[in-house]
């Protein structure tokens, strides 16, 4: 990539993007492009080369991201992006796998593939949108949704608690863990690069906003009010652990709950490899196709 | 890999399944555990690291489906194994593959269902569910063997045509070839004829790339991922670029031209066998093919997988009494073999009769039917209680018929 | 690219100097969070939503704007760094 010469980022976010497909999709007010947004300047940062990155979404309007990154991208089936992620990353572990996923894919029906991803410490990096409801089916609610919340499927009320889904991914062996919110894009993106930087299982976090289908009903209806409820809701880490219980009610935390060097998956397959008396290195098996 | 020297090796069929898919190229396996498939899984738990290649225990059938087609758009031939409740959850994500046109192959050892039914007994009742499991109009090729020898044959078939085509290919074994052992004579691997699937002829970065414009035999060439052509690949209908679209008329183009990519290919795609007296090939013996009316008494048994060996020796010691019989063993089952229904017809023509024999409840004698368009009479015995189909109940079948 | 000269052409700016910050109409979905969340408010919204700049020579160059726009419809140059003298 090419600096720009104004020094503003601003040719290189773009450069990274589909801008035919532009206008996008999400409506107005939307979190999700701010994350993508945050996503692309971590990429930048680190200098990934863009022919390495290979995007994996699932289903719902976060996966839709896929489509708008100028990479190798795959949207696949709704909640397996992580399954189809893993295959990628263990045919090719010189390939930057990211998984895009929105919360209902990620801890609904790709709950299982989340856990066990975890557990595994493949080198990908999770980032999920978490905007607390069904976007794209217009407004049921998801693992996320909060307690109490309305929502298409909660008329009344939701009466289910939400995961901490942070907390259940260091729970599950994930070596980077870490939470960020479209409010504070920059250290957003900070949380995402050091998601990347690590050679494990990185799963990052980004709680966003739905004016359109959460915050209607939930008297938040623009993304203003969303964005403004985040501010006064995220506690950074390191502040929330000198915190009471009481006075962390309704907020959440953000920042890097997990940061650990562990072995990486693909490495051991690697030392399974060469135990199995396999000897010549790189690609084998997987020969480039010819021309 | 070691070349392996022309000399009987004992084989089990999930192990012919399993070195076959290696002699072919599929390096990377993703699998869950289930019966009576797992021999498959195990052993290339063993075989794929000694040749480079990767194995992956998922957490269930739906992840190791995701993972083979993620594996394969990354750049490797990629398999996963099976039976069918697996078979069942595969679905949503083999029809991904065909939409996206991901080489896959995907072994269903099929057990006697519906549901967990008799999970180490044998059946045939995948048949629909290999060609119609995924919603929506989909291209699928279904090859099912008899034999351990001819489970390698075809596994290999199945990843060169999946790979080929950008098609998913369905081996469908049952649980009698699975587990049985035989001596079998592996070709030597350079023997083997191993076909990739078409790469770009553009270079990364090409301003005229388009990852979905399909070549002259309606499948397009395949990047790979990593490669640089930074592609988008979707389950969405997808114009040229691979980015979603929402004309009707495109979509129905690009349904369309699924189908046709597998249809022209057909007369390659669709094998038989033919077993007539003493003859016992691909073909019908001379004259028989152009014989009309020659069939009053003749039966012509229709079979497929373990069954098919059963009839085999039905036919022979029916004919050996003199009896005019003829078999005709189905080896790929999607695309469906019509032409060889319609010659089998041919023979049965003037009073005589097509036995299909098969483990379920008439899957595929009534595409038998449809086939052969009322050309001859077709009658069904089969049986659904998990126990293989004898040659004395298909011979008293075809002799019972005749009103003895 | 974004066309900043084309932008500018839009918005009723008097000041002489080009404003850091320009705005790609065509993708701005008037979410008003520019509007909102400019720590300078530097702009403020037409009949529509669309933010206006109307204080551009407030704009102190941070792109908390350009970093919160949902449509990669804002895009801000850094301020060159005065030569130390």
């Amino acid at each position: 990539m090419v600096a720009p010469e104004d020094g503003s980022g601003r040719t290189d976010v773009l450069s990274y993007l589909r801008v035919d497909r532009f206008p996008h999709l999400w409506c107005p007010g939307c979190g999700h492009g701010i994350v993508l947004g945050a996503l692309v300047r971590a990429i930048m940062r680190l200098e990934l080369d863009p022919r390495r990155v290979v995007v994996v979404s699932g289903i719902g309007c976060a996966a839709r991201a896929a489509g708008y990154l100028n990479f190798d991208g795959v949207h696949t089936t709704h909640g397996r992006a992580i399954a189809f992620a893993s295959g990628i990353k263990l045919a090719r572990p010189e390939l930057e796998v990211i998984v895009i996923t929105g919360d209902g894919d990620l801890a609904a029906i790709g709950g299982n593939h989340f856990v066990h991803a975890c557990r595994r410490n493949m080198g990908i990096t999770v980032v999920c949108f978490n905007n607390s409801i069904y976007g794209m089916t217009s407004g049921q609610y998801s693992p996320m949704t909060p307690y109490h919340a309305m929502a298409t499927t909660a008329p009344y009320g939701h009466i289910e608690r939400p995961f901490d889904l942070c907390a259940l991914a260091a729970g599950c062996g994930a070596t980077y863990v870490a939470r960020g919110a479209a409010y504070f894009p920059a250290r957003l993106a900070d949380y995402i690069a050091g998601g990347l930087r690590h050679k494990g299982f990185a799963f990052i976090e980004a709680v966003t906003q739905c004016p359109t289908y959460f915050g209607r009903r939930n008297k938040m209806p623009r993304g203003v009010d969303l964005l403004r409820w985040q501010k006064e809701r995220a506690v950074p880490v390191e502040r929330a652990a000198r915190m009471t219980p009481e006075e962390l009610e309704g907020k959440f935390t953000v920042g890097v709950f997990r940061d650990a060097e562990e072995l990486e998956y693909t490495e051991e397959y690697d030392r399974i490899i060469a135990l199995a008396g396999y000897r010549e290195g790189g690609e084998s098996g997987c020969p480039a196709p010819g021309r | 890999m070691p070349r392996r020297a022309d000399r009987p090796a004992l084989l089990q069929g999930n192990e012919a399944c399993a070195r076959g898919a290696v002699t072919a190229g599929v390096r990377f396996f993703a699998g869950y555990p289930i019966t009576p498939s797992s021999e498959i899984a195990e052993i290339l738990a063993r075989l794929l690291p000694q040749v480079g290649g990767k194995f992956i225990q998922m957490e269930d059938e739906i992840a190791s489906m995701a993972a083979v087609i993620g594996a394969s758009l990354a750049g490797r031939k990629a398999m996963t194994a099976t039976s069918g409740p697996g078979f069942s959850l595969k679905q949503e994500n083999i029809g991904y593959a065909a939409m996206a046109e991901v080489p896959c192959v995907i072994v269903n050892v099929q057990r006697a269902g519906p549901s967990t039914g008799l999970p180490t007994s044998p059946a045939q009742g995948d048949v629909m569910q290999a060609r119609w499991g995924t919603h929506g109009d989909h291209p699928v090729v279904v090859m099912c063997p008899s034999s351990v020898k001819e489970t390698y044959d075809l596994v290999i078939e199945c990843v060169n045509w999946s790979e080929v085509l950008r098609v998913p290919a369905v081996l469908l074994m049952d649980e009698v070839v699975a587990h049985m052992r035989e001596n079998v004579i592996l070709p030597r691997d350079d023997d083997v004829v191993i076909w990739d699937r078409p790469a770009p002829d553009l270079p990364p970065g090409h301003p005229d790339f388009l990852a979905y414009r399909p070549g002259p035999d309606d499948v397009p060439p395949m990047a790979r991922f990593g490669d640089g052509y930074r592609y988008h690949v979707t389950g969405l209908h997808h114009d040229e670029r691979g980015y979603p679209l929402h004309q009707g008329s495109k979509a129905e183009e690009l349904v369309r031209r699924l189908h046709r990519k597998v249809e022209r290919r057909r007369r390659e795609l669709t094998k038989v066998e033919w077993t007539v007296g003493e003859h016992s090939g691909p073909a019908l013996p001379e004259g028989l093919a152009e014989g009309r009316g020659r069939g009053a008494g003749r039966t012509v048994v229709v079979a497929y997988g373990a069954v098919a060996r059963s009839a085999e020796e039905a036919c022979r010691g029916l004919a050996a009494e003199g009896r005019d019989v003829a078999l005709l063993r189905l080896v790929t089952l999607w695309p469906f073999p019509d032409e060889a229904c319609r010659l089998a017809a041919g023979l049965a023509a003037g009073g005589g009769e097509i036995l299909v024999v098969e483990m379920n409840l008439g899957q595929v004698a009534r595409e038998v039917e449809r086939a052969v368009g009322g050309r001859c009479p077709v009658r069904h015995y089969g049986r659904v209680d998990g126990e293989l189909i004898t040659p004395a109940e298909i011979a008293a079948e075809i002799t019972g018929q005749r009103g003895s | 690219m974004p066309n900043e000269a084309e932008a500018d052409s839009r918005s009723p700016v008097t000041e002489p100097v080009e404003p850091p910050v320009s705005i790609r109409r065509e993708w701005c979905k008037a979410c008003g969070i520019c509007i909102e969340f400019c720590p300078k408010k530097v702009f403020d919204a037409d009949e529509e939503g669309h933010p206006i700049i109307a204080r551009p020579e407030e704009c102190s160059s941070c792109q908390i704007c350009e970093q919160l726009c949902p449509d990669f419809a804002v895009s801000v140059r850094r301020k060159r760094r005065a030569p130390k003298s």
